[in-house]
């Protein structure tokens, strides 16, 4: 019994890995906070689960839903292409609030709050998946492939412009590079890893209701990108566990009912002012969040 | 006709509500130049406050409200010594502080529910009692008095800013810091006072919102989202402007309604906050961060 | 030889600490191919259900309990939580332990929850959730594993065909509804404004409640939606005056949200006759005073006589809502049990054949796990009290 809890920790690791990789994507190789990636994460959730139970096969569904929240990040770096620091912090904070906001209201689309019941683990190539072991290979490929693909982007001359991007966006603009480009190219990648990552979650969690998506879960990824480090997907990817685990081992704790749910919270978030205060680097990062 | 007096005044009462916040927040801001988002938290905290001193210790109210805003200073105060003072030193950059703001906000909030729970808490100071009728409209006696209020805190702090030595100091410092530093004032310390008391006046909201409405832990990042909504588009460096901003909020958040269902009141806000901060960031009064 | 190249690559591109990146290639895959074994040798082999763990020589059985025993919907789980308990007490059962899961009224708690019943604690049944959103959410999963499902107070008509596992010891709304519809009817109201929460359970209520009063010849002038245990309802409530109705029909399943309703009815100086779902009828409607005087709420059957005296006995309370439906939901499980029927399908069918005199009246299910019958009470609150009309 033990074992299927601890698939079950398995697999939320590999999702929140996914979310922080491509969150750092965004911020440790182009400097801009994006608090906006979970809203992003809500539409890949529930593109996929909306079109997989209208009968559309997984795979379009899964790809659907990372193209659609790509489509959304261009929308938004597109909207707040003139802001800069916290302003675009605030703006991306803001997006994150409209696509609550929309979930929850377009009811005919999305049920609002009645949320989404009975996602079912996917069907591909004639292989339905029916539990969690299952699900636990088959989210540990896609976020391995991901990574890998995350990872060669990072390490590619690409990754070197947008690390420069990052450093001196000036300078780089004077050497002629197209820094707009990049920035919808890089926002563009992050968005879609965000948005299959949703699906995975979608198909895992089988029930999605706007309140998924909120202002703690990003404070959530956030605090894993700066435990891991920024600009560092290996740390992303050790902090992720840690992150995610630690809370869990909460579970066997005998707390009253009241307090388990606050205090996962509660650490997250000394974790992350903690972090900020004495060891902004986190634990395998280079540089500083800036 | 009756129904836009009603729609009006629940406007004012909104945007009263959402004035208490932005002041003490706009104060803040426009002395220290990074926004305290965890300002929200300080209303609730001093709500908290006043629902132990007031209902659990059965401490009469009067008693009970200078020890709520004197901890409310206090609690803005240590935000202050223990998380951004620390981190200014280090120069760290807005971006920085806004994120530790945003934490701060999510830790005490889950504090406050572990400590009282996730279930609404009332203050029953006054008995509920049909309002007052102004051309059909209803307004009860203490929401008049938050919209008296927050009107005397627009003339009050138009006042301070301009004539008084401590607010032509803090814009001073608003407009130019190492110009203000250069003249021999001491920003440090005035960056210091205005978190005491801007989370005075916070505790001032704490508890004007803790009678009016319910408790509950997550009306912080309500709260502090329409305040500061409020302050973009008013103008987030000026305190008179973040007011203004904030009734005018509260008034389009309760006309939009009649024509949207109601369930998209906090979308307009959200709409309005995107569109200020992408077109218009100063703000209608078009003050700008670095003043004038 | 590619992989060779990569790994060559790889070596060159290391970070400047110095740790070779092919090293977490090296763990991701091995991960990958452990977690892959893991699940052909196990995990294939499915797990099953009903697993009764041993304690010397008696088998305990577990039955799982989800419901809200924090957060505003608290009064409902608490109340339901002290009828199953009263019920596995009568029953004399002496092998059952209950695992309860608090949930909170919300569809993610309850996933999580009912994850943990059936796959970590091998419950053999559930009495839950207590909100019909919850119980929507947790369905699926009941049903994909087979496990009986019953609740208490979930009302929606959704539920209905939410599966062939899940039954309840209450009516669907769709039967309240009418109810609802009929009575306002009757006593000559002809406009009729509906303030619901919005969510499964307010939703599916004023679905039929708007329907039916139409059918009736009424006129349903308005429906203003409130996100769950709001209190701040001056917006909907300021369209629900300007469109003067003759009876507001509040639907709430969160008390926190109920009472702030009533309060600012009065504050907005609303005159409106008013009505209100068994949600409303709870301790604390009951406590609120003036602002409640006059509310007349359409209720689920709070109980037998006999019931009541047992439930006063052991508590020394009145039954609180829904306790009598919890007690009967607990009995369907609990009759099983004392036949010694385990397996997961014989479970269903006997609950399907299931037929007895509960707390709150005749519990027989329909195909659809439905109960058949329907008694509905009536209310009034004065003074404090619930008045009973019928």
């Amino acid at each position: 019994m033990i074992l299927l809890f601890v698939v079950h920790v398995l697999i939320l690791i590999s999702i929140y890995i996914l979310l922080a990789v491509s969150l750092n994507l965004v911020l440790g190789y182009t400097g801009r906070v994006n608090l906006g990636h979970v809203a992003l994460f809500g539409i890949g959730a529930y593109t996929s689960a909306l079109l997989y139970i209208n009968g559309i096969p997984f795979v379009i569904a899964f790809l659907a839903s990372g193209f659609f929240a790509g489509f959304s990040g261009f929308v938004l770096i597109f909207a707040t292409k003139r802001l800069k620091g916290d302003y675009y912090a605030l703006a991306t904070l803001g997006f994150s609030f409209i696509v609550y906001s929309l979930l929850l209201n377009l009811t005919s689309i999305t049920r609002g709050p009645l949320g989404i019941a009975g996602i079912k683990k996917p069907e591909l190539f004639g292989f339905a998946i029916t539990n969690n072991f299952s699900y636990l290979t088959f989210s540990s490929i896609i976020v391995l492939i991901s990574v890998f693909i995350i990872w060669r982007i990072v390490s590619s001359p690409f990754g070197i412009l947008l690390g420069a991007m990052r450093d001196d966006e000036t300078a780089l603009k004077v050497l002629g590079k197209d820094t707009k480009m990049l920035k919808y190219k890089a926002m563009g990648i992050s968005a879609f890893f965000a948005g299959i990552s949703g699906s995975l979650f979608a198909h895992y969690i089988s029930f999605i209701d706007p309140g998924t998506f909120t202002i703690s879960e990003i404070i959530l990824v956030l605090t894993i990108v700066i435990v891991g480090g920024i600009a560092s997907t290996k740390g992303s990817i050790v902090a992720s566990a840690i992150i995610v685990v630690i809370p869990e081992l909460l579970r066997f704790l005998p707390l009253p009912g009241g307090i388990a749910g606050p205090m996962r919270q509660i650490l997250y978030s000394i974790i992350l002012i903690v972090l900020l205060l004495y060891k902004p680097r986190g634990l395998f990062g280079r540089i500083e969040l800036e | 006709m009756s129904f836009v007096v009603q729609l009006t005044i629940n406007g004012l009462i909104a945007g009263s509500v959402y004035a208490l916040v932005a002041s003490g927040f706009s104060l803040i801001y426009s002395t220290n130049r990074f926004m305290h988002f965890a300002h929200g938290i300080s209303v609730v905290v001093a709500s908290y406050i006043l629902y132990t001193l007031f209902s659990i210790a059965q401490i009469p109210f009067f008693l009970s409200i200078l020890p709520t805003l004197f901890l409310s200073a206090l609690f803005g105060f240590f935000v202050y010594l223990l998380v951004y003072s620390p981190l200014q030193s280090r120069n760290a950059s807005n971006v920085v502080l806004l994120i530790a703001s945003i934490g701060v906000l999510i830790l005490f909030q889950n504090v406050l529910q572990a400590v009282y729970g996730a279930n609404v808490k009332t203050i029953n100071l006054l008995e509920t009692n049909k309002g007052i009728e102004i051309f059909g409209a209803s307004v009860t006696h203490l929401q008049l008095v938050i919209i008296f209020f927050s009107l005397f805190l627009f003339i009050f702090f138009n006042f301070f800013m301009r004539k008084t030595r401590l607010g032509k100091e803090m814009r001073a410092i608003a407009d130019n810091k190492e110009l203000s530093r250069i003249v021999g004032i001491n920003d440090r310390l005035i960056a210091g006072a205005s978190f005491v008391i801007g989370s005075f006046f916070a505790g001032i909201a704490g508890i004007f919102i803790g009678l009016e409405y319910n408790l509950f832990p997550t009306m912080g990042t309500d709260l502090i989202i329409k305040g500061f909504t409020g302050a973009v588009i008013g103008g987030v460096g000026s305190v008179p402007g973040a007011i203004i901003g904030a009734y005018i909020l509260g008034l389009a958040e309760n006309y939009g309604i009649a024509f949207l269902p109601s369930g998209f009141k906090d979308a307009i806000s959200f709409v309005l906050l995107f569109i200020f901060l992408l077109f218009k960031p100063s703000g209608l009064l078009g003050i700008r961060r670095n003043g004038e | 030889m590619e992989k060779e190249e990569k790994e060559k690559k790889e070596e060159k591109e290391s970070d400047g600490k110095g740790n070779n990146s092919s090293v977490i290639w090296f763990v991701g895959i091995a991960a990958v191919v452990v977690i892959a074994l893991i699940y052909y040798f196990i995990g294939y082999k499915g797990i099953t259900g009903n697993v009764i763990s041993e304690q010397g020589d008696i088998k305990i059985i577990k039955v799982g309990f989800m419901g809200p025993l924090t957060g505003d919907a608290s009064s409902y789980g608490e109340s339901i939580k002290r009828g199953v308990d009263l019920a596995l007490k009568d029953s004399g059962l002496e092998n059952v332990e209950i695992i309860y899961e608090d949930t909170k009224c919300d569809g993610k708690e309850a996933v999580s929850a009912i994850n943990k019943l059936i796959n970590v604690n091998g419950v053999s049944a559930i009495v839950g959730e207590v909100c019909s959103g919850a119980t929507l959410a947790a369905a699926p999963i009941a049903e994909e594993n087979k496990i009986v499902m019953i609740s208490a107070s979930s009302t929606s008509p959704e539920i209905t065909k939410s599966g062939d596992y899940i039954f309840r010891t209450v009516p669907s709304d769709s039967l309240q509804g009418s109810f609802g519809a009929n009575l306002a009817y009757n006593k000559g109201y002809r406009k009729l404004a509906i303030l619901h929460s919005n969510e499964e359970y307010g939703v599916g209520f004023r679905d039929v409640l708007k329907d039916k009063f139409s059918e009736l010849g009424g006129q349903v002038v308005i429906s203003e939606a409130f996100e769950r245990g709001s209190t701040d309802l001056r917006t909907q409530l300021t369209k629900i005056k300007n469109s003067n109705p003759e009876v507001i029909y509040i639907i709430s399943n969160s008390p926190d949200s109920a009472v702030a309703a009533l309060k600012q009815i009065k504050e907005l100086g609303i005159k409106s006759a008013l009505f209100g779902s068994e949600g409303l009828k709870g301790p604390e409607v009951q406590e609120l005073g003036e602002p409640a005087d006059g509310l007349i709420i359409t209720s689920v059957s709070s109980g037998s006589t006999g019931f009541n005296e047992n439930h006063k006995k052991e508590y020394g309370t009145e039954p609180g809502p829904f306790a009598a439906q919890g007690y009967d939901a607990f009995s369907v499980i609990a009759l099983a049990l004392k036949k010694n029927v385990l397996d997961k399908e014989a479970m269903r069918d006997y609950a399907y054949d299931a037929q007895f005199g509960g707390a709150s009246g005749r519990i027989a299910f329909d195909s659809n796990g439905d109960i058949f019958s329907s008694n509905y009470e009536l209310y009034e609150v004065r003074n404090k009290t619930f008045v009973s009309l019928i």
